[in-house]
């Protein structure tokens, strides 16, 4: 009987109409709080966390635990347990008097990313330390390139200058150079909003196309 | 022990269970009480040693040559072994997050607190997404699959992407009330974001088809013009920026693997 | 108050609904528009056509459903043309939602062009963000003991188009798609040390400190957001939701830049009137 009541759940094109329903009207929901502040907003609020958090512990289980560890121990590998019990020394973070064995496993994982530190400098700065010596003169550099290139030397010393605080900027040898900076970054920061407008209107364009295609059939 | 010599692959998981759990029970109590051993004065000390040693393992990896031939050193086995055991550990420290939430919105039902059945709600909708997850996996059938599916377009997929879209409503009024030419420098920041956005996207490129493609007109494109504008003197700002940071991360990073660094983590009596 | 003047106090339940109508516009009335290819996207259109034939290429997902917008559209251009060119190709997913959504595209994907998993393509599951780090320190050594099963629980030991792939120099390519900052690690443990070419797929947001790595030839190319994405369906002679979109964005811009010059207008009229006064 449970069967029969739950038979259209086999239908993917039922679950899959009611699956758009549901995003609709989360969406709605959510997008009442341009509005203004509402429980119907706060509800799909809370039901978001939940399923977000129920899909991460699943997800997690899934994907790491049971294939990465579980399927290790139960093939033999019983030492994997201890992992277990490494895991569970972050839990002593909610007791005020063992607190300090938590401190433990975050500090192990601290240090260990700590550690990449001096590779991760290297491999990722030597390259642009070697490419930010730009020639401003060479041959076969056409009017552009030696425009580009000086443009470049330019803004790169003069921010760099900006941010350079271990000397006062009390002489004008000082302030120059800082001045220039802060205009160009000026300049950058303009380029950045302009690119993050059109970011924030892609997940935007995202949803209303939902609405107009899933839901109402009415986009191309 | 259990896992180790009485329960044999094969064996049914509910027994794989248990053992797991035995053994958790024994080497956990023999660790937690290897450590209530330790004086309390030297608690601190134990915590920074254990930071260095596994700091330790990728910095000497680092600078200790490779074999040419097989491009390895006598540590690089033991960054395998870490990457596989640090896999499954942070995987165990999702349950701190989840376990802060169930806390928090336990309490708020238990003492029907105001917005207690949206609590109720959060509760609902993590069984209802987990064990659609779980049952998808275990009992795989044309219903698990779409109640699992179902769930996590109409719900999970779906409130996340407006979640985020909701920014876009919120940068168009901030922009309109914010962005104010009051300065020569908010002047030069309004000609940079407006040529940039006209730039990106397909109408910079129309407004300026008329241009030719090549040569000095083509300089003034829009879409070339906001090119320019992002791979030079943005560019040439980034990495400025760039530069500050990862020595400031480097300085920071070595703070932290010593346990120099200051702080409520580092200073607070162990 | 003079007309003027009400232009910086229009109310902002206006300005979103305008906002969601010229976006709206475009969608349901197609608008089309030249779509101009940046050297960028060449760059990386280009990267992904010189994978060797005896490597994989790897595609990095750390995108979940708020910028799925941006990052999904991506994801499926590159795995569009990787199925087009005939590149074996294996997504990893450092994001639990990125993870099936990733899975389900690359399927869909797949069955649409009779491509085949475990021999055109595989995904390698999901690893947890925080073991990035890690992960990608082991990685180089030995790909198949770093990364275990895939996302379906088989040792990829196992599985047919993985048989040869042992280092990091069976690799040819790494596409990392991503809302974060993540392109970092992916420089300073693979492409510093090992040389492994890198494409970036940012959200827009990113995309300006993208062009740090692109001038330093630490990656090949860019796609930059929603319209990167546009761009290289473009180079694929498709229009998928990328290429509809970007009349949408185009509109959404121009609206953006009215009212923050009709704020302007009113700012200076306002102005304008208490120097007279």
């Amino acid at each position: 009987m449970v069967n029969e009541l739950f038979s259209w759940l086999s239908n993917s094109h039922i679950t899959g109409t009611i699956g758009i329903w549901l995003a609709a009207f989360g969406t709605l929901a959510i997008y009442s709080i341009l509005y203004k502040e509402n429980p119907v907003y706060r509800l799909a609020e809370h039901i978001f966390i939940g399923a977000a958090a129920g899909y991460g512990v699943y997800m997690t289980w899934a994907q790491i635990l049971k294939p990465l560890w579980w399927d290790k121990i139960t093939g033999g590998q019983w030492y994997w347990v201890l992992a277990l019990v490494t895991g569970s020394m972050f839990y002593f973070i909610y007791s005020q008097r063992y607190m300090w064995i938590s401190r433990i496993i975050f500090g192990a994982l601290l240090g260990l990313v700590s550690g990449s530190a001096f590779k991760g400098f290297a491999g990722i700065n030597i390259d642009r330390i070697y490419a930010s010596f730009k020639p401003v003169y060479g041959p076969g550099m056409g009017l552009g390139d030696i425009l580009n290139n000086a443009i470049f030397i330019v803004v790169l010393l003069t921010v760099m200058a900006y941010f350079f605080f271990s000397f006062e900027h009390r002489s004008a040898a000082r302030r120059m150079p800082s001045s220039i900076g802060r205009w160009v970054l000026m300049f950058a920061f303009g380029a950045i909003f302009g690119s993050t407008v059109m970011a924030r209107m892609s997940l935007l364009i995202g949803r209303i196309y939902f609405l107009l295609h899933d839901w109402f059939h009415i986009a191309s | 022990m259990f896992t180790g010599w009485l329960i044999k692959p094969g064996a049914p998981q509910w027994l794989w269970a248990l053992g797991v759990l035995g053994d958790f029970l024994i080497f956990g109590s023999a660790l937690f009480l290897l450590l209530q051993l330790v004086p309390v004065r030297y608690r601190k000390a134990l915590v920074v040693i254990i930071t260095f040693l596994a700091g330790l393992i990728y910095s000497v990896e680092f600078f200790v040559p490779a074999d040419p031939k097989t491009g390895k050193n006598f540590l690089t086995g033991l960054i395998e072994q870490v990457a596989d055991a640090t896999n499954v550990v942070y995987a165990f420290a999702l349950g701190l997050g989840i376990y802060s939430l169930f806390r928090f919105h336990g309490r708020n039902l238990a003492r029907k607190r105001s917005g207690w059945h949206n609590s109720s709600a959060f509760f609902i909708a993590f069984f209802a997404m987990m064990l659609a997850g779980f049952w998808h996996d275990l009992r795989p059938s044309a219903m698990s699959r779409n109640t699992y599916n179902m769930l996590f377009d109409g719900i999970v997929a779906a409130l996340g992407a407006t979640m985020f879209s909701i920014v876009g409503f919120f940068i168009v009024s901030a922009a309109y009330r914010a962005f104010r030419i009051r300065s020569a420098e908010a002047t030069l920041m309004l000609t940079a974001a407006f040529i940039v956005m006209l730039g990106q996207v397909p109408i910079g490129a129309y407004i300026t088809s008329s241009l030719p493609t090549a040569g000095l007109g083509s300089l003034f494109k829009l879409e070339n013009v906001s090119y320019w504008i992002l791979n030079e003197p943005n560019m040439a700002a980034w990495r400025a920026i760039a530069f500050g940071i990862e020595v400031g991360a480097l300085a920071m990073a070595l703070r932290t693997w010593l346990s120099l660094e200051r702080g409520s983590f580092f200073e607070r009596e162990l | 108050m003079s007309v003027f003047e009400k232009l910086q106090h229009i109310d902002r339940r206006v300005t979103y609904l305008l906002l969601v109508a010229v976006i709206a516009a475009p969608l349901i009335w197609r608008l089309r528009l030249p779509i101009v290819v940046s050297p960028a996207v060449r760059g990386a259109y280009d990267a992904v056509e010189s994978i060797p034939d005896d490597k994989i290429a790897v595609i990095s997902i750390f995108w979940a459903s708020g910028t799925i917008a941006e990052n999904q559209p991506q994801t499926e251009a590159l795995v569009r043309h990787m199925f087009l060119r005939d590149k074996k190709f294996a997504i990893l997913a450092f994001d639990p939602q990125g993870n099936k959504f990733s899975y389900d595209s690359a399927a869909r994907i797949s069955k649409e062009m009779g491509k085949e998993y475990g021999k055109d393509w595989v995904h390698w599951g999901y690893r947890p963000s925080a073991n990035f780090v890690p992960l990608l320190q082991a990685l180089p050594h030995d790909v198949q003991g770093a990364i275990g099963k895939d996302y379906r629980g088989t040792p990829v030991a196992e599985i047919p188009m993985m048989q040869g792939i042992e280092k990091i120099d069976d690799i040819g390519l790494i596409a990392e798609v991503t809302p974060s900052q993540t392109l970092e690690v992916w420089i300073a443990f693979i492409y510093g040390p090992y040389r492994t070419p890198l494409i970036y797929a940012p959200t827009a947001v990113m995309a300006p400190e993208g062009f740090n790595p692109l001038d330093a030839g630490q990656i090949e190319g860019m796609l930059i957001g929603l319209k990167g994405a546009a761009e290289y369906e473009h180079l694929l002679n498709r229009q998928d939701f990328a290429t509809r979109a970007a009349g949408a964005l185009s509109t959404s811009h121009i609206l953006i830049i009215a009212l923050i010059v009709a704020g302007n207008i009113g700012y200076i009229s306002s102005r304008r009137r208490r120097l007279q006064s």
